[in-house]
């Protein structure tokens, strides 16, 4: 399934979109003072975490949409594939995209010095936990333009860890937050943390996307599903 | 045992209070062509949406190829292929693309892309966008797909709604080819002649209810006449004649009618299932 989730993704223009979104961010990012693009441990983790709320969030969120419009999601019901296997196979084929996307743009505009595998690590988590988001968060909607609204909700809910991020609220008021241990995993890239923070982060990444995959299965079965049959 | 046997199937919807089906009890026999017929609404979409797994907590029970419905897993669609009543497909995907994608979800064997496409007669369409392909090809496709995994329950929804009648035609000769194959076929419909055409059995369901299960034959000679009506004559000299079958090469009345030179039509006055179907529950299937 994940082979064809990524033909239907380039079919729909998903990768000529990512292309042109990457481009334009390249544009506009080097275009940023320098003493700006000098602090990448700083700039990374805010573009990363609103940049993939396109390439992961919407792009799942309309793929799903997309599939119970065109009756396909009851087609698929009655298949041997399992839930699981559905929900991953959109999760694992945008994070190919949205790491490939964001490893091109931060290589371009920050250059070549950087712990890639933290960066990689941290994208991943991001794109995932927003991948098993959408599909919760569209669950109850047939259509576009009813999910356009309250998905504003939703980003503003994904934005707001970079308040403690950037300290402009104290750190604790957003530690439990999803999406805090793979912005923190983005800042690795440059700049150090402690061994025993990395542990942490990855650990708290690794049960946040379990905990979303749950609530995004328990959303696909109780929701969609009986309203796409 | 056969190969659906269902026991005082009820379900009621979350949001309503009266049953959507009530009490439902037939069996269907392994190769059988099993038309559940009746007008919109009145709880065939529900019963198949029980019966292809979509639909859980039912009252009563249902038994698919010797195993109670609640314990059959994933699996379950290895051994069932459906069809749906409106196509549903990739749009942007080829319809080679698309059986390939399903044919890919099943443990194999298969039939490939290609065999199913031949025998809907789409071959020359293979690699054409869903989008680019007619309504009546779409619903083609849709039985294509239900027979990737070489099923031994077919479901099918309305499988000739809204195509010509030469292609429907064909489609009904597949559909038989599957029954002399050993496949099971529950076939839902609306289109007394498809089922006329096709099914061993039919079941009449009306608000919920079956109220009455037999074949088609036997119904239409139940509720039907034996009788033979007579034309002759034309305008103000029309004149029509019924006589019962019995006897009736002996019938003088009968022969001496064949013979006037103005004889218009013959017709018998055997029943259709529409009749049948409006005797047994009151309603049209409109």
């Amino acid at each position: 399934m994940l082979r064809w989730e990524a033909r239907l993704q380039r079919r729909y223009l998903f990768y000529a979109v990512t292309a042109i979104v990457a481009v334009i961010w390249i544009v506009l990012l080097r275009l940023l003072p320098a003493a700006a693009r000098a602090n990448p441990a700083a700039l990374i983790p805010v573009f990363v975490l609103t940049n993939l709320q396109i390439t992961a969030f919407y792009f799942a969120a309309a793929l799903v949409l997309m599939e119970r419009a065109q009756g396909v999601l009851a087609a698929l019901l009655v298949s041997p594939l399992a839930a699981d296997e559905y929900l991953w196979a959109k999760a694992l084929s945008l994070t190919a995209l949205g790491l490939l996307e964001n490893l091109v743009v931060v290589r371009f505009v920050f250059g070549p010095h950087f712990h890639w595998g933290w960066f990689a690590v941290g994208t991943a988590v991001l794109c995932i936990l927003y991948v098993f988001a959408a599909v919760s968060a569209v669950a109850p909607h047939s259509g576009i333009n009813t999910f356009l609204i309250p998905s504003v909700g939703w980003v503003t809910l994904f934005t707001a860890p970079l308040l403690s991020f950037y300290q402009v609220v104290p750190w604790w008021v957003f530690a439990w937050h999803p999406l805090m241990p793979p912005l923190r995993l983005l800042e690795a890239a440059s700049r150090d943390l402690p061994p025993v923070s990395l542990v942490y982060l990855v650990l708290g990444s690794l049960g946040w996307c379990a905990a979303a995959q749950v609530w995004a299965r328990r959303r696909f079965t109780r929701v969609i599903a009986p309203a796409s049959a | 045992m056969g190969v659906l046997e269902v026991e005082n199937l009820s379900y009621i919807y979350a949001h309503s209070s009266t049953p959507a089906i009530r009490g439902l009890s037939f069996g269907v026999a392994q190769g059988e062509i099993f038309g559940f017929l009746g007008p919109s609404g009145a709880g065939k979409s529900t019963t198949q949406r029980i019966l292809i797994g979509l639909r859980r907590g039912y009252a009563g029970s249902v038994t698919v190829l010797g195993r109670d419905l609640t314990h059959w897993k994933g699996d379950y669609y290895e051994h069932i292929g459906v069809s749906f009543e409106l196509p549903n497909h990739y749009v942007k995907l080829t319809a080679r693309e698309n059986l390939a994608l399903f044919a890919s979800l099943y443990a194999p064997p298969t039939h490939s892309p290609e065999e199913v496409l031949k025998a809907v007669d789409l071959v020359e369409h293979a690699d054409k966008p869903v989008a680019a392909l007619s309504k009546g090809m779409r619903v083609r496709l849709n039985l294509a797909r239900a027979l990737l995994n070489r099923p031994e329950v077919l479901f099918l929804d309305e499988p000739t709604a809204g195509l010509d009648p030469v292609t429907a035609k064909a489609i009904r000769g597949l559909i038989r080819q599957q029954q002399d194959a050993g496949v099971t076929v529950f076939l839902t419909t609306h289109d007394m002649a498809v089922a006329d055409a096709l099914c061993t059995r039919v079941a009449f369901i009306v608000e919920g209810e079956i109220r009455v299960i037999d074949r088609p034959a036997v119904l239409k000679q139940r509720y039907g006449r034996r009788a033979v009506r007579i034309e002759v004559g034309r305008g103000p000299e029309e004149s029509v004649y019924e006589f019962p079958l019995e006897d009736i090469a002996d019938n003088a009345a009968f022969l001496a009618l064949l013979r006037r030179p103005d004889l218009q039509t013959v017709h018998t006055l055997e029943t259709t299932l529409d009749e049948v179907f409006v005797q047994v529950t009151g309603k049209s299937l409109t």
